[in-house]
């Protein structure tokens, strides 16, 4: 086994590791914790970090252990379903553009230019503003946000694809364009797509907590990781742990999914190399 | 090598296009120019139609908001009068665009009772010294611990580092944020919290009072500016040219500055033009953590009661700045490397937008 090989394989257990602590926390708040996440406990207000609350309490003497892992359900569910939603527009998108070329690849390059010139947190902020706020309108506002920089993915690598012999032997041969599309080209992104839906995950992580931070993301009284950051704003100098706790719940997760995408396909390219 | 290539490409422009002041070096950049000028037109006018659009099919009544639901017939028909909510849409649409420059007819905020466009000067320069200073900082690290990176790839800096910037593009903005406060003014007390200089008291006391709130904003994209130009350096280091140009007994400095340095330029402008257009949506975050009185908050703000006319001003302010990043290092781009525009004029547009 090779050094780099070595290295890949410890970061990959580290981030497995990491991702593995965040679920268990997790399942641990929303199944078999004595607390409920707004309920209020006998340690009083902005308590320190002690045996029975790990992480301490909020200022409405809440456990913050139990609120940073019910928080990770709710950013969990928002991230998967931003990417879901961002790929699979971007998918359909970039496949047609870059397939077919001609006036649908102008009209559709043209529209997602625009939308990458614009700001992806403005993008979603005006979304939520006409949609009103919650987790359904959350996801299609971040999904809409990163649908433009996987459609020039798509589009970049459909159209390399569309050269290729086998393709055009399969277009002499009247196979559906369709059927080109979705049964013998959308295969061929494999080797990209691990890299480019984990990046996007983490990204995904981060815009949500930017926007629940800023008050536009999940609504109380579901925790969630940016707001409780924000809630946390006025006692940092009191009770640091208040900001400490969800901020490390973020960064770890994020880092985690980072590194899974690395090394990930850092073993792919090895094996494949391999081979 | 390179010489012939472009040499072919011109000739076969020459025979295309016969007039000649057109197809000087002046004239094709200008060409470029106008070119890249229409693009910009066409996404500024289809960004201010959708925003509009969005706040034109709000749900809500502006006036039941701002005044209540028992407020009087007459005061309500004054209110719709000065918002000109019976025109039609299309006059609207000028009317919200053209009232942010137009001085006798401002569109006013709904919140402050302020023409808009003064509302956002006074607070823009705030904004736009974050990002900029937090652009500095990229500019100025990025080479630097780049070029440790690569020296040797996959040795024990190079590892180090890589760690580190993965950690650092982990951290949102708005956390880096709390956690500087906390190191600097809870832990070290070298600074008080919620300090802020306004410019007016003074020009170097009001940039180290935006210095914290920048870092916090630029460590993330720092760390995304390192790790794109580490591998860049990386990939040129067996090139050809550059073991030409050791074989000419070029020293190891030369090499890298004047090759390889200059081969990873072209790619790096376009990220870093990316970079500085996220440095600004980024201070819009930050400045809430630092309570600093910039366009961001305004924003908050005009979102949160409803202020469509003010809001609708920000967004476009902000989506204008960010177009015109992007236009300017499409420039600069072409002026570093003109064959970008030649494969452009000889009908490959989506190869020009590739680079």
């Amino acid at each position: 086994m090779s050094e780099k090989m070595r290295h890949s394989r410890l970061e990959l257990i580290l981030s497995l590791l990491l991702l593995g602590l965040i679920v268990g926390l997790m399942i641990y708040a929303s199944a078999f914790c004595p607390f409920a996440s707004n309920e209020l406990c006998s340690a009083g207000k902005l308590a320190p970090p002690s045996a029975e609350h790990p992480m301490g309490t909020d200022h409405l003497s809440r456990s913050i252990l139990v609120r940073v892992g019910e928080g990770a359900s709710g950013t969990l569910l928002v991230a998967f379903g931003t990417v879901l939603l961002g790929a699979f527009y971007g998918l359909i998108l970039g496949a047609l553009a870059g397939y077919f070329g001609g006036w649908a690849d102008w009209l559709i390059s043209r529209f997602t230019d625009s939308l990458l010139a614009f700001p992806g947190i403005l993008m979603s902020l005006l979304v939520i503003t006409v949609l009103g706020r919650g987790i359904p309108q959350l996801i299609f506002a971040l999904g809409l946000a990163f649908t433009p920089s996987y459609a020039r993915l798509v589009r970049s690598a459909f159209r390399q694809y569309r050269g290729r012999n086998y393709i055009k032997r399969l277009e002499v041969m009247g196979t559906p364009p369709l059927r080109i599309l979705f049964v013998h080209m959308l295969p061929l992104l494999r080797s990209q797509s691990l890299n480019a839906l984990g990046i996007g995950l983490a990204n995904a992580i981060l815009a949500e907590s930017s926007m629940s931070f800023l008050g536009f993301g999940i609504q109380p009284p579901r925790p969630s990781w940016g707001s409780m950051l924000a809630e946390a704003q006025p006692y940092i100098f009191q009770a640091p742990w208040l900001a400490l706790f969800p901020g490390l719940a973020i960064v770890l997760t994020v880092f985690a999914i980072f590194l899974l995408a690395r090394s990930g396909q850092q073993l792919l390219e090895e094996r494949g190399g391999a081979r | 090598m390179e010489d012939t290539g472009q040499r072919t490409k011109q000739e076969h422009h020459l025979s295309k296009r016969p007039t000649l002041s057109w197809n000087s070096r002046r004239g094709r950049f200008l060409r470029f120019f106008l070119r890249k000028f229409r693009d910009v037109a066409a996404t500024l006018l289809l960004m201010s139609l959708l925003v509009f659009l969005v706040f034109y099919i709000i749900p809500g009544d502006p006036i039941t908001m701002m005044l209540g639901t028992d407020a009087r017939p007459e005061k309500r028909a004054a209110l719709e009068e000065e918002l000109q909510l019976h025109q039609p849409p299309l006059l609207r649409y000028w009317h919200s665009v053209e009232g942010l420059w137009n001085h006798r007819h401002p569109s006013l905020s709904l919140r402050f009772q302020k023409p808009v466009a003064e509302l956002i000067a006074s607070r823009l320069g705030v904004t736009m010294t974050l990002a900029i200073l937090a652009f500095l900082i990229v500019l100025i690290l990025c080479f630097p611990l780049a070029i440790l990176a690569s020296r040797k790839a996959g040795g024990r800096l190079d590892r180090i580092l890589s760690m580190g910037t993965h950690f650092f593009m982990a951290i949102p903005g708005f956390f880096l944020g709390i956690l500087l406060i906390l190191l600097f003014a809870f832990l070290l007390k070298l600074v008080r919290p919620g300090y802020f200089v306004p410019l007016r008291q003074g020009f170097w006391p009001y940039l180290g009072s935006l210095f914290l709130p920048a870092l916090a904003v630029a460590l993330p994209k720092l760390s995304q500016a390192v790790q794109f130009l580490r591998s860049s350096l990386i990939e040129s280091k067996n090139e050809d040219y550059v073991r030409t140009a050791r074989s000419k007994g070029a020293s190891e400095a030369r090499v890298l500055f004047h090759h390889r340095l200059r081969n990873s330029l072209l790619p790096l402008v376009t990220t870093l033009g990316l970079i500085l257009a996220e440095l600004m949506t980024g201070s819009l975050v930050v400045e809430q953590v630092f309570v600093l009185p910039g366009i961001g908050r305004l924003l908050f703000t005009a979102i949160e009661a409803r202020d469509l006319p003010l809001a609708q001003g920000i967004i476009l302010t902000i989506a204008f700045i960010v177009v015109m990043i992007n236009l300017l290092c499409d420039l600069i781009s072409r002026l570093i490397d003109p064959r970008l525009d030649s494969a452009a004029a000889t009908g490959g547009r989506e190869e020009a937008g590739d680079v």
